[in-house]
């Protein structure tokens, strides 16, 4: 599905990412670790294609879509960001903002904004996760929680379902609860529907629980790789020996 | 005196509802897609330079009015590009735009240029009954700009513009084209603008060259006012044009010479601002 062949990126003289190179397939979730600026947001930003890679180049389906914009990538890869109001317009309802959302694959109109709200997306996701989203649906985003605001944000991102889904630290400033809520909500949906995610954490009980693969990120390479395809041990068997203190 | 103070209301009614187009275009420019606009200054002298020389040409007044906004959203999008193509500065973009429109209007329309008698879509400006015709054409023409901003804004394509001036890494992640939909946000703001431009030299018989300095300031004082009587997009935006001319109408009861205006102006915003509610939102942005 997503391949990464030779990825190299600078930044002056701070050589962020060197030479790296994997591929995520259908179903698998990776867990992303390291510690801050070894080159993991640059990464999700050269898949998105907010940042172009100094050489190296990415596939998803085997197709090359290095040289293409981040919004022409928008219908293949869908991101949700750490900063919890920048998956969604803070000064629109819920339900504007989902309305909007299903303009990702189509032009937008003259027509009534908030007639293209997707009904669907009530029974679907707001009544399941029992948040009482669905009667909140013209409150201003600005005014939920920061979890509420990445749960809908989420939904927004999935409404046209990616190639591929990118989580960066999308829990780091949610309480306990939230963050439990939207990461198992987030793996439901990736398994259920096979699409490959990617999660940047720089917690260890989240990796430990969520990921069939996880690595660690140090000095712009994949230091250590754990996972099913490597033949070495499980993601759990990793924290038999951690040092938690040396990752966060 | 009765009458005397009847023509001061229907003269600020007038003024006012002229420049409610400019306190649109500059909501949608500094509200919407939050782009601080200098343009406004040069795409109002332009609307009013191209309306002065269609109507010399002998072109029907009424047809000037889309000729005007073309203009204005000519300026508004060559703005548009210098801030995202050439990623010069929104307020340097602006800048450049309105210094070389000045050059332009001169060309077009010199310094003066007084319009041939009966050509404006007012008639005329001397008798009881006709400032009362004029309220009634402009009326209709702020109704018909205001419902199409609103539908606009309540489009899907008013969802993304607002996105793109709240929100643009959420604009690009539905796929959209954050810089198009500025330059069509500029744009539509200065046709707005343009179209005050025009009206304003037909209403005053003739095109000056220095007849736009002060709109943005204008425009900025009527946007506070509005939002002093509704925060968000309504009727505020019209009666906020009309309620600062109100206002600059007073100064005028002091008898100060013309030459003044500008001043008094500029100090009016800066009262305004100060007791604006929310006043730092204004100034951070």
């Amino acid at each position: 599905m997503l391949k990464i062949k030779n990825i190299s990126k600078k930044f002056n003289d701070l050589h962020v990412l060197k030479n790296l190179s994997f591929s995520v397939e259908q179903g698998d979730f990776v867990v992303i670790m390291g510690p801050n600026g070894t080159g993991k947001s640059t990464l999700f930003d050269i898949i998105s294609g907010r940042t172009a890679p100094d050489q190296g180049s990415v596939y998803i389906d085997g197709i090359d879509i290095t040289s293409l914009s981040e919004q022409k990538r928008a219908c293949l890869v869908a991101r949700l960001f750490q900063n919890t109001y920048l998956g969604s317009c803070s000064n629109l309802t819920i339900r504007e903002n989902l309305a909007m959302a299903t303009l990702k694959q189509r032009q937008a109109g003259f027509k009534l904004g908030i007639r293209s709200f997707p009904q669907k997306v009530i029974s679907d996701f707001l009544v399941p996760l029992k948040l009482n989203l669905e009667n909140l649906l013209d409150v201003h985003m600005g005014a939920l929680s920061g979890g509420q605001r990445q749960i809908i944000s989420f939904i927004m991102s999935i409404l046209n379902p990616p190639k591929i889904l990118l989580l960066d630290e999308p829990t780091a400033a949610l309480d306990p609860n939230s963050a439990t809520k939207l990461l198992m909500f987030a793996k439901n949906y990736a398994q259920e529907n096979g699409i490959p995610t990617m999660l940047i954490t720089h917690d260890p009980m989240i990796a430990k629980h969520l990921g069939n693969r996880l690595w660690i990120l140090e000095d712009g390479i994949i230091k250590q790789e754990f996972g099913p395809e490597k033949n070495t041990m499980n993601p759990q068997d990793f924290f038999h020996h951690i040092n938690y203190e040396a990752l966060c | 005196m009765h009458l005397e103070i009847f023509h001061i209301i229907l003269h600020v009614i007038l003024q006012g509802l002229i420049y409610s187009f400019v306190v649109m275009g500059v909501y949608l420019s500094s509200r919407i897609i939050r782009f601080d606009d200098l343009t406004t200054e040069g795409s109002f002298g332009f609307g009013g330079a191209i309306t002065a020389l269609l109507i010399v040409s002998g072109l029907s007044s009424w047809l000037t009015l889309p000729f005007a906004m073309i203009g204005g959203a000519l300026a508004g999008i060559v703005t548009g590009l210098l801030h995202t193509k050439m990623k010069m500065n929104n307020l340097i973009s602006g800048l450049v735009v309105t210094t070389a429109l000045f050059s332009v209007c001169l060309k077009l329309a010199k310094s003066n240029l007084p319009l041939p008698d009966s050509s404006s879509i007012f008639v005329s400006i001397t008798s009881y009954e006709i400032p009362l015709l004029s309220i009634a054409i402009l009326g209709t023409l702020v109704g018909i700009a205001y419902l199409g901003l609103r539908v606009l804004l309540l489009s899907e394509i008013g969802l993304i513009l607002k996105t793109v001036g709240s929100n643009p890494q959420m604009a690009i992640s539905i796929g959209k084209n954050v810089d198009g939909y500025k330059i069509l946000g500029l744009a539509i703001a200065n046709s707005l603008t343009a179209l005050a431009g025009c009206l304003f030299v037909q209403w005053n018989g003739f095109f000056s060259i220095t007849g736009n300095v002060g709109t943005l300031v204008i425009g900025l004082a009527g946007l506070i006012l509005a939002e002093m009587i509704k925060p968000t997009f309504g009727l505020g935006l019209i009666l906020g044009a009309i309620l600062y001319q109100a206002i600059f109408a007073i100064t005028i009861e002091f008898e100060l010479e013309p030459m003044w205006n500008n001043l008094i102006k500029a100090a009016l915003i800066v009262i305004l601002i100060q007791i604006k509610p929310n006043k730092q939102l204004l100034i951070q942005r």
